[in-house]
């Protein structure tokens, strides 16, 4: 009996220490590894919002303003809104932006027939900047907005655009800040004025060419990239060819345009651009666009084009 | 036989003063590097200059050779310039601007080598050591002229010879790239990875012209038609797509930090659920435009992204959603 027990005790300890080498064993190859769960950010957390019942009053020593670039603009122009805070607190704030710093944003729109379209809010599956932003005291944070990102302005007329923040500004302790988060601004759109259009054109394209900085660079060529007419390939070509790293945006915004000049210049690029744009962007912005060409030569052009590998 | 002599003695005194005249009075030779931040240009300049008269109606032609090398690789450049002038003082300044499309960090060397030509290229002088080498000719429209014909040395005794500069040059571009954090939305439903990074000046604002972005391949091209991937519904969410290959736009490198979010925008699975996994892979890059003419670098490797659906045991009953990347995960648990 005594023995009995001794091999069934040692047969047992053998097996469990077998099982445990092979658990072990497993893991060191990596086979059986389990991914980490990722902390969970509770809703409003990643920003370090303490919620208050009361916004804290200031006296208007943190300032907030949206305001159009252009209150009037012709059809197809850029509409541009610029976001400012000024903390004139002498302690830092904070405030967060949402996904890109434009995810924190929302947009109602007031079209010419009266009808009101709310925004989607931007939200994409990319990298993107932080939406964090720290200010510190006596300084002033400006941010220009792209509104065609999210809405064409599609005709003429008068316009309503209700801009709220999602998120308050705070102290860096978490205490909000009472400020004003909701604006409402008007926009007249005129009629189609090709001389105009042209102008702005050519202006977007001179700070492509003369900025210092990508960031400036790519602002323009974004706006010019949603300009909706064959006015602004010849613009958004001069930005592909200029240096500044734009190319991505330069080619979306041909891709958007999506004008049988657009078209040609993409067509075009592919004997100027080096390989890695070629390959990565242009061709696969040709397949993209094929679909929406109706020009039989055209067409056939860029399903060439899309075959075709450098 | 006395006016022979005086007349001798008074064509050795104007030789001699004519001579003297020649020589000098002083030359040098600089050469410098320099780094411009606003024209990407690593640049030489080099300046020549020399002090003397020999005369009315000489004309002097002084010569200036430039020769840059950059860091391994590449081979140099060349430029130089002369001038003409009749002035006592001659100088010559050539300012040689490279793009540094090319180039990288590295050691910059200039090498300048002046000469003096009276006349013709093939003429040389030195002031410095008042001598000559090679051929020249002088044309002086006065009584003096002594030197219609050619006086040649057979071999060089001398120049203002080659002046050099050297400079260690580096480029402010990203690095340190690194995982600051990961976290998972509230919902479950996205992985959030911040990358963040440093600038080889240890000042971020440094890197403003520099720009950093991702490209991603979805791997099932049985689902990519015309450059979209369009991922099956169910049980993916209808109308999901996306581009394929995807290269999201540049984000400008002073940043010193980026989100990236993993998973779907709107988490909408659709019924009945099945096993369906998406594969994707991911790399994130840099890019400076004075770094190997804008050329992309990577930050990273090849970073596989699985979005998947699985359920939770074998009686599948139950469903759940899950992203991973990097030995992360994040998940809806169990799905609706």
């Amino acid at each position: 009996m005594k023995r009995n027990i001794v091999v069934t005790g040692v047969c047992l300890i053998t097996v469990v220490a077998i099982f445990a080498f092979s658990r072990a064993k497993a893991d060191r190859t990596g086979q059986t590894t389990k991914p980490v769960q990722a902390p969970r950010v509770q809703s409003g957390q990643a920003g370090g919002a303490s919620q208050q019942t009361s916004p804290e009053d200031v006296g208007g020593k943190v300032a907030v303003s949206c305001a159009l670039a252009s209150g009037e603009v012709s059809l197809h122009e850029p509409v541009v809104l610029n976001f400012t805070v000024e903390n004139n607190l002498p302690q830092p704030v904070k405030f967060d932006l949402g996904q890109n710093r434009k995810g924190g944003f929302t947009f109602t729109v007031t079209q010419p027939d009266g009808k009101r379209v709310e925004l989607p809010q931007y939200s994409m599956m990319v990298i993107s900047r932080p939406g964090a932003v720290r200010l510190d005291a006596a300084q002033t944070y400006q941010q220009s907005l792209l509104l065609n990102e999210w809405y064409g302005f599609p005709t003429a007329g008068d316009y309503e655009i209700q801009v709220r923040l999602s998120k308050p500004i705070q102290t860096q302790d978490g205490r909000v800040i009472s400020t004003q988060t909701e604006f409402s601004l008007p926009l007249k759109v005129g009629p189609e004025n090709r001389g105009r259009l042209e102008r702005v054109c050519t202006e977007l394209a001179a700070q492509v060419a003369a900025a210092d900085s990508y960031d400036k660079a790519a602002e323009a060529t974004r706006a010019l990239g949603h300009v909706n007419d064959p006015v602004a390939v010849p613009y958004l070509e001069k930005a592909l060819a200029s240096g500044q790293l734009v190319e991505q945006i330069a080619v979306a915004g041909l891709e958007r345009n999506g004008s049988n000049e657009a078209v040609e210049a993409l067509l075009s690029a592919l004997n100027t651009q080096p390989g890695e744009i070629k390959e990565e962007l242009i061709r696969p912005a040709l397949a993209r666009v094929k679909d929406r060409i109706f020009d039989p030569e055209l067409r056939r052009k860029v399903e060439q084009a899309v075959r075709g590998r450098s | 036989m006395r006016w022979r002599k005086s007349s001798m003695a008074l064509m050795a005194a104007a030789f001699c003063l004519l001579a003297a005249q020649r020589a000098e009075a002083g030359a040098y030779t600089t050469a410098n590097i320099y780094y411009d931040e606003g024209c990407d240009c690593v640049y030489g300049n080099a300046h020549m200059y020399a002090d003397y008269y020999y005369g009315d109606g000489i004309y002097y032609y002084p010569q200036l050779n430039v020769t840059m090398y950059g860091p391994a690789g590449y081979t140099g450049g060349y430029d130089s310039g002369s001038g003409e002038t009749n002035q006592a003082h001659l100088s010559v300044d050539f300012l040689s601007i490279y793009n540094l499309s090319n180039y990288g960090d590295g050691e910059y060397e200039i090498a300048a080598e002046s000469h003096m030509y009276y006349d013709g290229p093939s003429s040389f002088y030195d002031p410095l050591n008042l001598s000559y080498w090679a051929q020249f000719f002088i044309h002086a429209p006065n009584f003096f002229d002594f030197y219609d014909g050619p006086e040649r040395s057979n071999q060089p005794v001398g120049r203002l010879g080659t002046v050099y500069d050297k400079k260690n040059v580096k480029f402010p571009k990203p690095v340190n790239f690194r995982v600051a954090s990961v976290f998972a939305s509230a919902d479950g439903a996205h992985l959030i990875f911040n990358y963040a990074w440093d600038s080889s000046t240890g000042r971020l604002s440094d890197l403003g012209r520099c720009t950093v972005d991702e490209y991603v391949v979805y791997l099932d091209s049985g689902h990519t038609a015309n450059g979209v991937y369009r991922p099956p519904s169910p049980p993916w969410p209808a109308g999901a797509s996306f581009p394929n290959p995807f290269d999201s736009q540049d984000y400008g490198a002073q940043l010193g930090g980026i989100e990236d979010t993993n998973g779907f925008a709107q988490a909408n699975f659709v019924k009945p659920y099945s096993v369906a996994e998406i594969n994707a892979n991911q790399w994130i890059r840099w890019r400076c435009p004075y770094i190997h003419q804008g050329q992309i670098q990577h930050f990273t490797g090849q970073i596989n992204i699985l979005s998947a659906i699985y359920p939770k045991d074998s009686s599948a009953t139950s469903w759940y959603y899950t992203v991973q990347k990097s030995g992360w995960q994040s998940n809806i648990d169990p799905l609706p």
